[in-house]
């Protein structure tokens, strides 16, 4: 094991050291160390003692959740994430081809979601999501942490992104809780579109969301587009750690079936919109509308203009 | 779910705490006509601290720090017959929350508060009729010191915290005849909570059992001190 052989990130406290098999080259490791938070200093330190750290590395990968120590250590979640923007026009072409690839019916999401901060008294900054989930009979509230993306040679060569996120019910008193723990609210949205969860080489869960923004705090009620004539697209898939490469894998080949009406990448990395979107929904709704005999999405403009 | 009591030893002025007055405290449940063993029990109560930012450290940069604004009783709780949850407990502002387990990794993440002191309620588990007794000790994790006994008396019938006051008084009646007979040095103490301060209702619910630890922790602790 050289330096060469070594892509690695370190966190502040050393939690989360992952040691990877590079598949792409036998007898060569990277070591894959979560998290993006570590100073120039830190870098520095550890690019000079990398082989003393290699040591801890081993022992922190090695040791085996909730180890008597009484605190549960749950399994940490990884997942795989892409993402991508559609013209709002081309939304219900997207839902027909998810439709039918996917071929589970979709749920509805309207989702507030409250993106919280650490306040100044607290030293390590941090930030978690509360999310409502307004669409059921009685919301339900949601704490998420999403954490820093696995970077490094093997992270580089797979187009999606591949990061933690720890998620937990809680009660619904959960926004008093954080603001008496010192978070401050950040900003809020609410996301209102639709999603389908499916298993395709891995369980996939497809979303489409328009962000919505409220002119006064928490009035859901009166939320506006954030930006009326695009939504968004994401798709994530859970990942284990150790099978990254396969969820990715099966992550972007169902993103090919995408390809015609829209571009998805690792967050962070906008590709826009795609020129043959116009066509390809256009082409979807008319086959929808012919199969189905009485179509369940009414023809528009864009069936004629192509 | 059922309604439980819980509650923890009072050592008599100049007795002292020890394992023995827990075996003893063992027999005399065992003592009862039909009492049944049946396995053993843990809760576990994490007391944590804020990691506050330094003020000398920042005081030419950041704005000037509070940390006083940070909760100082802040308590999690994992329930022996709730493993798939977590309690979080701020008593300064009287909040409960409910959450999964995991969230603890979550909190782990965020490095904003610490565990400090992890501290063991493990022991015994009794049938005893309409009765499920839990006696018990509490323990510092990695430490064998003895930092308190306590004993859950839960009543499998009732759920509502009134309806069951009267046979839970007159069950505790009983039981500290049983104490007394045997001369042990102390007795257990209920300290009745007022749930409706956290928000809870009548109706009995996990949020109940994890604020009665939270109660008796500070309990526990006040009889270390003294």
């Amino acid at each position: 094991m050289t330096l060469d052989h070594i892509s690695y990130l370190v966190p502040r406290d050393r939690s989360e050291l992952f040691l990877f098999r590079n598949t792409r080259a036998i007898s060569c490791f990277e070591l894959v160390v979560l998290e993006t938070e570590a100073s120039e200093e830190e870098r520095r330190c550890y690019s000079k003692g990398l082989e003393i750290l290699a040591m801890p590395i081993f022992t922190k990968s090695n040791r085996a959740p909730s180890e008597g120590d009484g605190v549960e250590t749950s399994g940490l979640r990884m997942e795989c994430v892409v993402q991508g923007i559609i013209q709002t026009q081309h939304v219900d072409a997207l839902e027909i081809l998810l439709q039918g690839l996917c071929g589970v019916p979709k749920e509805r999401i309207r989702v507030h979601e409250l993106c919280l901060k650490s306040g100044p008294s607290l030293a390590v900054p941090s930030e978690i999501r509360l999310l409502c989930d307004l669409a059921q009979p009685t919301p339900s509230w949601t704490v998420r942490h999403v954490g820093g993306a696995m970077r490094g040679a093997g992270a580089e060569q797979i187009s999606v992104l591949v990061r933690t996120m720890v998620e937990s019910k809680v009660s619904n008193n959960a926004l008093r809780f954080f603001y008496a723990l010192g978070y401050k609210l950040d900003h809020e949205l609410l996301k209102i579109g639709f999603a389908f969860r499916f298993q395709r080489g891995a369980p996939i869960t497809v979303t489409v969301t328009s962000a919505n923004k409220m002119p006064k705090l928490h009035a859901t009620d009166e939320a506006v587009p954030v930006t009326p004539g695009i939504q968004m697209v994401e798709i994530t898939a859970p990942t284990a750690g150790d099978n990254y490469n396969e969820v990715a894998a099966a992550v972007c080949s169902f993103c090919e079936y995408l390809a015609p009406l829209l571009h998805l990448s690792k967050p962070g990395v906008s590709t826009g919109i795609v020129p043959t979107a116009a066509a390809a929904a256009a082409s979807l709704l008319s086959n929808s509308g012919d199969e189905a005999g009485a179509a369940p999405h009414p023809l528009d403009e864009h069936d004629t203009e192509q | 779910m059922p309604v439980k009591w819980l509650m923890h030893w009072q050592p008599n002025s100049g007795a002292t705490m020890s394992s023995q007055i827990l075996a003893e405290v063992c027999q005399c449940v065992e003592g009862f006509g039909g009492a049944a063993k049946d396995g053993r029990w843990r809760t576990t109560l994490t007391i944590y601290r804020p990691v506050a930012r330094d003020p000398s450290s920042t005081a030419s940069s950041a704005p000037a720090p509070t940390p006083g604004d940070l909760p100082r009783d802040f308590l999690g709780l994992t329930l022996h017959d709730r493993p798939g949850a977590y309690f979080f407990i701020l008593r300064h502002h009287r909040l409960i929350l409910q959450a999964d387990a995991n969230v603890q990794s979550l909190m782990d993440k965020l490095q904003s508060y610490k565990a400090r002191v992890v501290l063991h309620f493990e022991g015994f588990q009794y049938q005893l009729g309409d009765f499920q007794l839990r006696v018990g000790k509490c323990v510092q994790s990695h430490a064998d010191t003895l930092r308190g006994i306590m004993m859950e008396v839960e009543y499998l019938p009732l759920c509502s915290i009134d309806k069951s006051r009267q046979i839970m008084e007159d069950f505790v009646d009983i039981w500290q005849d049983a104490v007394i007979k045997k001369s042990l040095p102390g007795h257990f103490i209920n300290v009745e909570l007022n749930f409706a301060d956290y928000g809870l209702q009548d109706q009995y619910t996990p949020q109940h059992t994890a604020l009665q630890y939270a109660t008796c922790i500070v309990q526990l602790m006040a009889t270390v001190r003294s």
